[in-house]
């Protein structure tokens, strides 16, 4: 394996300083379960790599009133810090309050031994179209907040991810933290995915619902991921279910989810199973709400 | 029976060291001035090696050697038949040795000061390839028409199933009555085609060794693999050296399967560090393990069986053609278990079985837990459930009828060396362990009805399989082990030595000889000490495989106790013994009718399994496997235990999600995400192991081999719960959920 040189600074200052070192490939570095299997395979070839667990704030989980970047979090939000492990996120019982989509959507990534170092941040920063907790962070529309040596900036998730494995970031930037706005008392939600095999094993499709009431009725969001370049929400769907979700439109939004889904085949499936399975699963997961709002 | 040491689940000797991860695998050794090894493999399916210019990539700062076919003395291998170059390109005088015919097979290797330097160097040789065309269905290799693989057979019979004719490597034929005179009378007729996948081993310590001159000037190679001396054998061969110029140590092996049977780094560390005379040493990745071993033999089939109105079988005509691969590898042999076990212990009039072992351009096909006979048990039990079905007869009652009794012949014309009571025994323990009852008219199966909460896509069904398998090096092989005892003491002994050439491949045996040898010389366990397994100190132990380690050291371990000890009481200080045991004499099959008695002992073993299939997504949970094995004398209780539950989960990995895939003669799941072995998530609620204790006659205190039996019914048992669960039989697998859900769709 191509050797990197390893920093753990304690404070952002000396953090950036290290991500902009000029004419030097410099990789931030969280629980290194994406990072390490890529040097391996070079696929990436860090010089440098900055372990950004030790910065002040990337592990907590918090409520916050009002988002701290874009103020659009009114109310208390959920802080969520990128270098949180999957492990925490699915046992949290602040994240599981209302927003336990992204605890199942954490508790479904790898195996127990990945979920112990596996960090919020590095799947996103991965940006994996199979990332598990993606799909998840799209239907709770959380903020990320984003740090560089030029300063703060916050943006919605729904412009984080723009590719396979490219996102926002500019040169230099690491993920802070994600801020996941409240949701109304009454919000239910639910993560599906499948894979050939339960433990550690990518998804061939992962789908995330929530239904959030609204003037009366709930608005619903979906999402999917692993079935096309990014997570994507289908907005057409979504319309759909919040006009009434019954028998029918249930059908029709996963018929919907199918129609955004372009996935393909590879050595793991078939692109016609992973179709097959974006209906079922999105069927399973629309379900899945309904069940918990009937209670 | 239980003794002193035999019969106790005593914690194993090598359980601190591997808990807390000081135990020293082969990649572990270092030498000071070291240098480090690189292999070229051939990346491509088949072509001949034109030319190779080591030139530039010997110009490489810090690289020390580039080895090439022209430096390999004898450059041939083979555990069967030397087929297989070591060095695969021109430069030699040995016939096709430029001819690559696998993506594994080596073309170059590496010597440098460091491992950049290597993988620098090695990427600075330029082979140039003269593409041939590449056959990797055997099928297809069949034809008269396909690419040959290999040169014409020079023509000395080693072993008369080693037919070489085209690419056929192997023939087995087994005939006895008339099936075609027996179908008119059939009141059921089923036929089938069946193709059954190959496996990857995914042991946990992919190759790796440690190669030096020792203080006596031997070529050394400190590596993990199955047979110290057969090892030995190979290497002296290839660098045309005395046996007794080289020596072989196993250290700790990190698992093996079968996969560490044939060579892979043995020779060409021995080959580096005997030309360089300094120490080498070379770790594989675990894509280098991937494709440069070999696998299980796919098998592709066509079985029709009879079986009258009464429930007795009248007619079993299978034909197989199995994939060889590359080269021979063992490939006679594993068919030779298949063919045994291909027609089930079952009293069948009527049998004609061929089974053909051919050679392709794919990864050679070789040994691996069950050798052969997971293949020939998948068939059997698989016609069986589906005769007893036809019949409408229960399974377990259907096997039952047809049962060998004591004495009674198999397909072969021999009967079984014991009464097999066995078979009866463990197929009973299995059936009622998930629910099957007798009534007064017979045994019956439980239903598989849904359970609360089911949600209304899972549909739930229970099968069952029964196995045989022999214990043993077999058809006319004078098998044979050896260990030595020394006992030290003055008027009592103090302790005492044990040598054997065992291969600890986690399976414990170094902790069973232990066992073994403190019952047999009645002494404390804490006296009795194992000795390394080292060709410097030890005769040969024979190979860790076919199920006869514990067999076959510890009949060996008897003698040696008794000669030591009587050594010890005519007052030798130190008293030292050692003792080969022999086994029972076993014959070759005739290549015609397949008469003969090919083993000495059996290992009987049933699995019933319990499967919830989801019908919407395909896939599969198990709530529980049970596994009930003959072991004849479980010396270590708790390690039994251990074997049988890897051995199911293994096999429940082969029967559903290991898919192991090769295009056109690439593999393209060289790693562990892309080949699935079962995670801990993925193993059955629960497995339970049944031991059942029928005394082998001729067993160390009755045991019997087992290590490869709970693997082998396993795929039958899962397929028919899964007919059971769905209406389907695949008779394809791996069953992964997108195959489930085709098969759910009719497709
Ligand atoms: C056996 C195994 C199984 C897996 N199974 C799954 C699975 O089922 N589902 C799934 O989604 N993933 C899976 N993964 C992938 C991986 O575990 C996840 O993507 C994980 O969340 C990555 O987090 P990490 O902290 O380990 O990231 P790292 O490897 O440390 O980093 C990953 C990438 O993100 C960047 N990065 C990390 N933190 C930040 C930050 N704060 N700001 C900006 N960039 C950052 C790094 O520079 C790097 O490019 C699996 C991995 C393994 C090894």
């Amino acid at each position: 394996m191509r050797p990197f040189d390893y920093y753990q600074p304690e404070s952002f200052d000396e953090a950036f300083k290290l991500l902009t070192m000029p004419d030097k490939v410099v990789m931030p570095l969280a629980g290194s379960t994406d990072l390490i299997p890529m040097v391996r395979d070079e696929r990436w070839s860090p010089d440098i790599v900055v372990d950004i667990k030790e910065l002040p704030g990337l592990r907590d989980i918090k409520p916050v009133a009002g988002g701290p970047g874009c103020g659009v979090c009114e109310g208390e939000c959920l802080y969520v810090g990128a270098a949180v492990r999957m492990s925490e996120i699915a046992r949290s019982p602040l994240v599981n309050r209302h927003w336990g989509v992204l605890a199942q959507a954490a508790g479904a990534v790898g195996h127990e031994q990945v979920r112990n170092r596996a960090t919020l941040g590095g799947n996103m920063g991965t940006a994996s179209p199979a990332g598990d907790t993606l799909s998840a962070l799209l239907v709770l529309e959380a903020e990320v907040l984003i740090q560089g040596a030029g300063g703060e900036r916050c943006i919605p998730v729904t412009k984080f991810f723009l590719g396979p494995r490219k996102t926002a970031l500019r040169p230099g930037e690491i993920i802070v933290a994600v801020l996941l706005p409240p949701l109304p008392e009454g919000s239910a939600g639910s993560y599906e995915r499948l894979s050939r095999r339960r433990g550690a094993d990518l998804a061939l499709v992962g789908v995330s619902a929530l239904a959030v009431p609204y003037a009366g009725g709930y608005q619903w969001r979906l999402a999917l991921c692993a079935v096309a370049p990014t997570p994507i929400r289908v907005p057409e769907a979504e319309a759909v279910l919040s006009a009434g979700h019954d028998a029918v439109s249930l059908e029709q939004a996963a018929q919907l989810a199918l129609a955004a889904s372009h996935p393909i085949d590879d050595v793991r499936a078939t692109a016609a199973y992973r179709r097959e399975m974006v209906v079922r699963l999105t069927r399973r997961a629309l379900q899945h709400v309904v069940e918990q709002l009937e209670h | 029976m239980k003794g002193n040491y035999v019969g106790q689940s005593l914690p194993r000797i090598d359980a601190r060291t591997k808990v807390t991860g000081t135990a020293p695998y082969p990649g572990d050794f270092s030498m000071e001035g070291q240098l480090i090894m690189k292999v070229l493999f051939a990346g491509r399916p088949h072509a001949r090696v034109v030319s190779i210019d080591t030139r530039e990539a010997e110009q490489v700062p810090g690289c020390v050697a580039v080895f090439t076919a022209a430096d390999v003395p004898v450059n041939e291998y083979g555990l069967q038949y030397p087929d297989q170059p070591v060095l695969c390109g021109p430069g030699g005088d040995k016939a096709g040795a430029d001819i690559v015919r696998f993506v594994g097979d080596q073309v170059a290797v590496v010597v440098a000061e460091t491992a950049a330097a290597a993988v620098q160097a090695r990427e600075l040789i330029t082979v140039e390839y003269e593409d041939l065309p590449v056959v990797t269905d055997p099928r297809a290799a069949l034809q008269p028409d396909a690419p040959r693989l290999h040169p014409p057979y020079p023509g000395i019979t080693i072993h008369p199933e080693l037919v070489y004719e085209g690419n056929i490597v192997s023939r087995h034929r087994i005939r006895r009555g008339d099936v075609d005179a027996a179908w008119a009378n059939a009141a059921v007729i089923v036929e089938t085609e069946y193709e059954i996948p190959g496996q990857e081993h995914a042991f946990l310590q992919p190759e790796a060794g440690l190669g030096y001159i020792d203080e006596e000037g031997r070529v050394t190679v400190v590596v993990s693999s199955q047979w110290a001396h057969e090892d030995r054998h190979e290497i002296a061969h290839a660098l045309g050296l005395e046996e007794e110029q080289v020596r072989v140590i196993y250290p700790a092996i990190g698992g093996a399967f079968g996969g560490k049977e044939d060579m892979s780094v043995q020779i060409i560390l021995a080959l580096a560090a005997w030309k360089l005379r300094r120490p080498v040493k070379i770790v594989w990745s675990r894509e280098e393990s991937i494709v440069g071993h070999h696998k299980r033999h796919r098998v592709f089939a066509r079985a029709r069986w009879a079986a009258d109105g009464e429930g007795q079988l009248l007619a079993a005509e299978t034909k197989i053609v199995a994939d060889a691969g590359a080269y021979t590898y063992t490939t006679n042999k594993v068919l030779g278990n298949l063919v045994l076990t291909v027609n089930g212990p079952y009293r069948i009039p009527n049998v004609k079985t061929e089974v053909l072992g051919v050679y392709t351009n794919n990864i050679p096909g070789g040994a691996f837990r069950g050798f052969g006979a997971p293949q020939g048990n998948f068939i059997a039990e698989s016609q069986m459930n589906k005769l007893a079905e036809a019949l409408g007869l229960d399974p377990v009652e259907f096997r039952l009828r047809n049962l060998v009794r004591a004495g009674e012949p198999m397909p072969w014309g021999k009967p079984l060396p014991d009464d097999a009571r066995g078979l009866t025994d463990t197929l009973i323990a299995a059936a009622e362990a998930v629910g099957w009852r007798k009534s007064d008219t017979g045994w019956v199966a439980p239903r598989s009805a849904a359970r609360p909460g089911d949600p209304p896509a899972l549909q739930r069904g229970t099968g069952i399989a029964l196995g045989v398998k022999n214990v043993g090096f077999s058809f006319g092989y004078q098998e044979n082990a050896w260990a030595g005892i020394e006992l030290r003491g003055d008027a009592e002994i103090a302790e005492a030595r044990v040598y054997a050439a065992s291969s600890d491949v986690g399976q414990g045996t170094r902790t069973v000889i232990r066992q073994m040898a403190a019952e047999a010389l009645e002494l404390p366990i804490e006296k009795v000490h194992v000795e390394a397994t080292d060709t410097a100190i030890t005769g040969s132990s024979g190979s860790c495989s076919a199920s006869r380690m514990t067999f076959m050291i510890g009949n060996a371990i008897r003698g040696a106790a008794a000669a030591a000890l009587e050594k010890w009481h005519d007052e030798e200080r130190p008293a030292q013994a050692d003792f080969t045991y022999l086994a029972p004499k076993t014959t070759q099959i005739d290549p015609e009718t397949g008469y003969g008695h090919p083993n000495f002992s059996y290992g009987y073993v049933a699995v019933a399994a319990e499967i919830a299939v989801d019908t919407e997504t395909g896939a599969l949970h198990f709530p529980c496997l049970v596994c009930a094995n003959d072991v004849g004398q479980a010396i270590n209780p708790r390690m039994v235990e251990g074997q049988i539950e890897g051995g199911v989960i293994q096999g429940l990995g082969w029967a559903t999600t290991e898919n192991f895939i090769e295009k056109d003669g690439r593999p393209l799941t060289t790693t562990l995400s892309t080949y699935l072995i079962p995670t801990i998530a993925d193993i059955p609620d629960e497995v339970q192991a049944i031991i059942i204790e029928n005394a082998e006659q001729h067993g160390p205190w009755g045991a019997r081999g087992m290590g490869e039996m709970p693997f082998i019914p396993v795929a039958a048992a899962v397929h028919h719960a899964l007919r059971n669960a769905t209406g389907i039989w695949y008779n394809r697998f791996p069953v992964t959920v997108e195959r489930v859900l085709r098969g759910l769709k009719g497709k």
